[in-house]
């Protein structure tokens, strides 16, 4: 176990198996939902993570409130296009380059 | 739930989370969510010099042998392909601080990681620049000649505009493979005009080369008109990204930077040398002037662009709305 998790003076951090972890979370989300108190689970699901972080949270406020962004993105998911729209700039201008160039007079 | 203090910075809460109360703030008290990067001068004149290098190579592919091919120019876009291939990267390797930090990078070779792939880009970049340029030189007798018909000069030229492309374009995606907002937004436009600025760069250089040297009076007329092209696309693609960004581009598009970019990379860097361009008098102070306009102006587009984004990573609201 983790010396943070073992050393939580509130149990706020739990390690463990994390399956068992999220069936813990969500019945701790129900209580909070039946006692009025909002809460959610952030990076539990694709919606609040990018891929199986095995590492979640119970959040009773919007992840801006603790700094977190709204929907978290992998950064080099957005390569592909990058590479393609300079690619495509690229080619255009090379291709008007050629005919620039090229053009016998 | 103990309600936090209460933060003049309270956004309506109904939009995502159900209905948390309105207090509830929107940020974590002004912090930024994000570190931003100590890129100083160094980076800047790195995408700078890249941005020619790569224009360079693609220029070298245009002017490549064909029966309308001015061998002055060809020679100097060799040349100046060859001197920026080390000079672009050197001074990527003197913000490392530690130099020799370099050598690590050669132990890796990634595809997910546009650092990785710049690297071997950039080292790629050098073999056809060396060679391509020792074939120039044997032909100027600068070197021995029997170098010219060893190295096939078609094959380099091609290789160094494939790669020339690679390396102006690759910067942009270096940027928006990040999570800072401004350069994330624009993870189509950024590398859009990064290739535009950089061909029209190099357009500029190899066109004042050209004319110190007193060349074909032709070659510079295609410089020119290529050199308009690539900048009225840039021109056009940062106007796109300054309408797709919103507020996320504020930082670049509004205040002292806004007026910088405007005046310097727009007016001065754009519009001002196509304007002196269609002037039918002036000769080559005119194209040099047009010119250090042209380089100006990328330069000032580059420093807005990593200042803005720094600046970008400041702002906790807009590092929070990351984009897909």
């Amino acid at each position: 176990m983790p010396a943070c998790a073992k050393a939580c003076p509130t149990e706020s951090i739990q390690f463990g198996d994390v399956d068992e972890l999220r069936e813990r979370a969500k019945k701790r989300v129900e209580t909070l939902q039946a006692r009025g108190v909002e809460s959610y689970l952030y990076g539990a699901d694709d919606a609040t993570s990018v891929g199986k972080l095995n590492a979640f949270f119970l959040l009773t406020e919007k992840p801006e409130a603790y700094n977190l962004p709204e929907r978290p993105v992998l950064p080099s998911t957005r390569q592909a296009a990058g590479y393609a729209a300079a690619a495509i700039t690229a080619g255009a201008l090379a291709l008007a380059g050629l005919a620039i160039f090229r053009r016998a007079e | 739930m103990n309600p936090p203090s209460p933060d003049a910075s309270g956004r309506g809460a109904s939009d995502g989370f159900g209905d948390l109360p309105a207090h509830v703030p929107a940020t974590y008290y002004e912090r930024p969510l994000l570190k931003k990067p100590h890129w100083e001068g160094e980076v800047i004149v790195y995408l700078f010099l890249g941005g020619i290098m790569g224009g360079s190579g693609i220029l070298a592919l245009l002017c490549d042998d064909h029966p309308d091919h001015d061998e002055d120019l060809a020679r100097i876009v060799r040349y100046s392909a060859f001197v920026l291939a080390p000079a672009s990267p050197g001074v990527l390797l003197l913000h490392l601080g530690r130099p020799e930090r370099f050598l690590h990078m050669l132990r890796i070779f990634k595809w997910r990681s546009v650092m990785s792939m710049g690297v071997w880009g950039l080292i790629a970049f050098s073999v056809p620049a060396t060679l391509g340029a020792g074939a120039q030189a044997a032909r100027d007798g600068i070197l021995w000649s029997w170098l010219d018909a060893l190295v096939p000069r078609r094959v380099t030229d091609v290789v160094l505009g494939f790669l020339g492309a690679f390396i102006v374009g690759y910067t942009g995606v270096l940027l928006s493979a990040t999570a800072i907002p401004l350069w994330a937004i624009g993870k189509r436009h950024i590398p859009a005009f990064c290739v535009c600025s950089g061909l029209a760069g190099a357009c500029a250089l190899n066109a004042a080369i050209l004319a110190i040297g007193g060349g074909n009076e032709r070659s510079l007329r295609k410089l020119e008109r290529l050199e308009m092209l690539a900048s009225a696309a840039e021109l056009a693609l940062l106007e796109a990204f300054r309408r797709h960004a919103g507020s996320t581009g504020d930082p670049m598009f509004t205040g002292k930077r806004g007026n910088k970019l405007r005046t310097v990379t727009q007016a001065l860097g754009i519009v001002a040398p196509a304007l002196l361009t269609l002037l039918p008098f002036g000769g080559r102070a005119k194209t040099l002037l047009a010119s250090a306009l042209t380089l100006a102006g990328g330069y000032v587009l580059r420093e807005t662009l990593i200042e803005a984004g720094k600046a970008s990573a400041d702002d906790p609201r807009a590092a929070s709305r990351q984009p897909e």
